[in-house]
């Protein structure tokens, strides 16, 4: 009953972003807007598809992947996202980004212990790029180091909300994953749902982080 | 039981014939036509495969493997022409949505065999309905010929995310046209409605592609 409450909610979340996503990119013709509504699609068929199925058939999906080729896909549209944001601008030259790699790896060892090689490989490539890209952008916008820097843009700039939403989404992605490794059951004492509900509301602030950087 | 490659002799004989005949822009769109046909026959047979293997039942064979084989499959041939041929991305257009249609008219002509062609009420929806579910399929394609080939890594990833969006989207018509009553209705509508909604929307834009 919760998981299906949870993924309705994420369903609203994720068909509010990509229908604000296309509407600006239409109203726009900016690339990035068309990204996140394209982000937030295949997000949503992916969640439509589980939820579907769920209902359908009392189960989760057995003999393929499909719901998360969407997700895969989604992660892939936010790194075109993010990279059409910068707009070429150079990394951050940041040691501490040396943790992403070391934390995503060790992370993937662990779900290889429950979950297929393959797709606990691809999320951890997906997902190293996206917190590398989150991290790099925090760094570029909040440390003063950078404030006069002659590259970058002056809509990265105001993305610092933006790289918080992406970060909460990366870190929501990765509790959601602990916690089904760890906790079962279907009650709200299961942090499962929780952070859930947090990438919920991490895709829910896109749109306005969005529009505070490049406008609409 | 049926024997879909003695149908697939018997519909492609003439249009093999008429590849020789035709020159251009005809020909390729034989071709593409011919090449969705064959798509589809060894999409039947890879999925067969794979459900027999994993010892998947003929449901969780249709909504789970049949849209993931069944879409990569049909991208081969215009994947094939764009990476060899190179050519114009309104060319590539056109001959994705006639391997599209080659697929779903190989598709329909099997389901009419198998289930009969008695009630014309059904197969005029089952055909509008999974040709505009193959042909929107093959619109997001398109998007990311259009959008997404002006650099090499756009083109690779942009193309891969698309393939997961044709694979969910092929899934989800799937699980909606195997149920009973007005959730089937549902599936039948979404392709030609989504399709409508496509067409709709960036007719302008279509315009401008097509040089219209």
């Amino acid at each position: 009953m919760i998981e299906n409450t949870t993924n309705i909610i994420q369903m609203i979340a994720v068909g509010l972003c990509a229908a604000t996503g296309f509407w600006n990119g239409h109203v726009s013709r900016k690339k990035t807007w068309v990204l996140l509504g394209f982000m937030a699609l295949v997000f949503f068929l992916g969640d439509l598809y589980w939820q579907l199925y769920l209902i359908s058939y009392g189960r989760t999906p057995y003999y393929s992947h499909i719901p998360y080729y969407s997700w895969y896909a989604s992660y892939i549209f936010l790194l075109l996202l993010i990279q059409a944001l910068r707009e070429g601008r150079p990394n951050c030259k940041s040691r501490f980004v040396l943790i992403v790699p070391l934390f995503t790896i060790g992370m993937t060892l662990f779900y290889m212990q429950w979950g297929d090689y393959v797709s606990n490989i691809i999320s951890g490539f997906l997902m190293t790029f996206l917190l590398l890209n989150g991290i790099d952008g925090l760094i570029y916008v909040y440390s003063s180091k950078y404030s006069d820097a002659a590259y970058g843009t002056a809509g990265e700039r105001s993305a610092g909300l933006f790289y918080i939403a992406v970060m909460m989404s990366c870190i929501a992605e990765y509790g959601s994953w602990t916690s089904s490794c760890i906790w079962t059951g279907d009650t709200l004492s299961n942090p499962y749902f929780w952070f859930d509900m947090l990438l919920s509301i991490s895709i829910l602030i896109m749109p306005a982080a969005l529009r505070k950087a490049v406008g609409v | 039981m049926n024997y879909i490659e003695n149908i697939f002799v018997c519909l492609v004989a003439p249009l093999l014939v008429a590849v020789p005949c035709s020159r251009g822009r005809g020909r390729r769109m034989i071709i593409f036509f011919l090449s969705g046909m064959l798509a589809c026959l060894l999409s039947s047979y890879i999925s067969t495969f794979l459900a027999a293997v994993r010892g998947a039942d003929i449901f969780s064979a249709s909504v789970e493997i049949a849209p993931f084989v069944e879409e990569v499959i049909k991208l081969f041939p215009v994947a094939f022409f764009l990476l060899v041929f190179e050519p114009k991305a309104k060319e590539a257009a056109d001959n994705a949505i006639m391997t599209a249609v080659g697929f779903a008219t190989f598709e329909n002509v099997c389901f009419m065999v198998e289930n009969s062609t008695g009630d014309i009420l059904h197969l005029a929806i089952r055909g509008f309905s999974t040709g505009a579910m193959h042909v929107v399929c093959a619109l997001f394609i398109i998007v990311a010929i259009y959008k997404l080939w002006d650099t090499d890594w756009l083109r690779a990833t942009g193309f891969l995310a698309l393939i997961a969006v044709t694979i969910t989207y092929h899934g989800i018509y799937n699980i909606l046209v195997s149920q009973k009553g007005i959730v089937a209705a549902v599936g039948y509508a979404v392709p030609v409605i989504t399709a409508a909604i496509v067409l709709a929307v960036f007719k302008k834009r279509n315009n401008q592609i097509y040089g219209n």
